[in-house]
């Protein structure tokens, strides 16, 4: 263990953030300020003229992939009703060996970037192997609209995301408010925010929320070993409920594979 | 210099650049359906339900049966690059970076955390806000 201040410091970046009149606030050392060394403070202090769902993260080198980072939600008005609120959903990949570390291994190669040892929805994930970790879960109750706040915080990966059974209304794509339009998946690329609606109209019960790596978007090795079967990737359950008191345990899948056999059944009210 | 390298580089020109963007676009029609990824083939139907983006409400108070209508005359028909409120009221965080090791799924890994958690906090705000966001370094070890 080797600690080099010059790969310690770090300044933080307000995603899309507009920063008129406000430059210096904008978080990019090298740029815009000089990064912050190990024992220094800094306030940012921005007037938020747009809402919606962004992340700030650091930009200081590769650290963000290192952790650095988190969601920031403005409120404001929005394309359609809803009812609740359910958050921002962080998807990334995620990686055993530091970004840093990584970066500075691949600079002289010319290598591609390394494949990803997992992947992470809301900073949690069951493990390659099918045991450690656990799958994110979301609880809607049947009837409801559900607001969701979609950003890719990866280093490498690109998804597809998508809730099985369930369609999706886009109402922002960034900090831009939409003519609401209904898919059934999206494509998230890196540092992109989608604001969906879900209608919990189905079938009480339990359904994968499924990010998918796509192929010449970055590489997975938890969807490298399932290409064969399904290239399904990491999930996250969204579980609905008949009503918000009548929780029930989400059924866990023991490994990934598993993932195929998941069909909707009924909650225990 | 390696293609990760190169790849992280304009990965970060890109995230530079976005606010940017923002500012020097022209006004958005925002009554435009976006497309984002028409060339995936990717399945789009208008929603059944109608759009809330043409109504506009200044004497109105947001619920989540009016979603579209927000404070004093601000709205979802708003354009937001060119007008904003200002609520004059400051929001505060406080987000400490250090080392830690976690294991997000059961593999343990060094992370550098914000407010010992991994993603860091999320930082709430209402439109128009002034955020006052203070960050720490506080890394000891890149290790």
């Amino acid at each position: 263990m080797v600690a080099l201040a010059n790969l310690l410091s770090t300044s933080v970046h307000w995603h899309g953030v507009s920063q008129m009149g406000t430059n210096n606030m904008d978080g990019v050392n090298g740029v815009t300020e000089c990064p912050l060394a190990p024992g220094q403070s800094k306030t940012y202090t921005f007037l938020a003229t747009q809402y919606g769902t962004t992340w700030y993260h650091s930009h200081f080198s590769s650290q963000y992939g290192d952790g650095v980072l988190g969601p920031i939600v403005i409120n404001g008005p929005a394309s359609q009703n809803y009812d609740v609120d359910l958050g921002v959903l962080p998807i990334t990949d995620w990686y055993y060996t530091a970004a840093q570390q990584l970066d500075y291994r691949l600079a002289p190669t010319g290598n591609l970037p390394p494949v990803a040892d997992n992947g992470l929805i809301n900073g949690t994930m069951v493990g390659p192997s099918g045991s450690g970790g656990k799958y994110n879960v979301n609880t809607m109750q049947a009837g409801k609209t559900y607001r969701l706040r979609l950003v890719n915080t990866a280093v490498d990966n690109h998804f597809r995301v998508s809730l099985d059974g369930h369609l999706m209304t886009v109402v922002q794509a960034d900090f831009v408010a939409t003519e609401p339009y209904t898919t059934d998946w999206l494509f998230v690329a890196i540092g992109q925010r989608y604001d969906v609606l879900i209608h919990a109209n189905q079938t009480v019960g339990n359904y994968w929320f499924r990010a998918q790596v796509q192929s010449l978007c970055g590489d997975n090795a938890n969807s490298s070993k399932l290409h064969q079967s399904r290239d399904e990737f990491i999930a996250n359950t969204m579980q609905t409920t008949s009503s918000l008191s009548s929780r029930t345990r989400v059924h866990q899948a023991a490994t990934l594979t598993h993932l195929q056999a998941i069909t909707p059944r009924a909650v225990m009210t | 210099m390696g293609s990760f390298s190169r790849y992280l580089s304009s990965f970060a020109l890109l995230l530079h650049t976005l606010p940017q963007l923002a500012v020097a676009r022209p006004t958005v029609d925002i009554l435009t359906p976006i497309t984002p990824h028409s060339a995936h083939d990717q399945s789009i139907r208008h929603s059944a339900h109608s759009s809330l983006l043409l109504s506009r409400s200044t004497n109105c108070t947001h619920s989540s049966s009016d979603r579209a209508c927000w404070s004093d005359g601000f709205d979802i028909s708003t354009d937001s690059e060119t007008s904003w409120p200002n609520t004059g009221k400051t929001v505060s965080y406080n987000l400490e970076i250090t080392n830690t090791t976690m294991s997000p799924d059961g593999t343990p890994v060094m992370v550098f955390a914000v407010n010992g958690q991994y993603p860091g906090p999320t930082i709430t705000a209402d439109w128009g806000d002034t955020l006052s966001v203070t960050v720490k370094n506080s890394l000891q070890y890149n290790g």
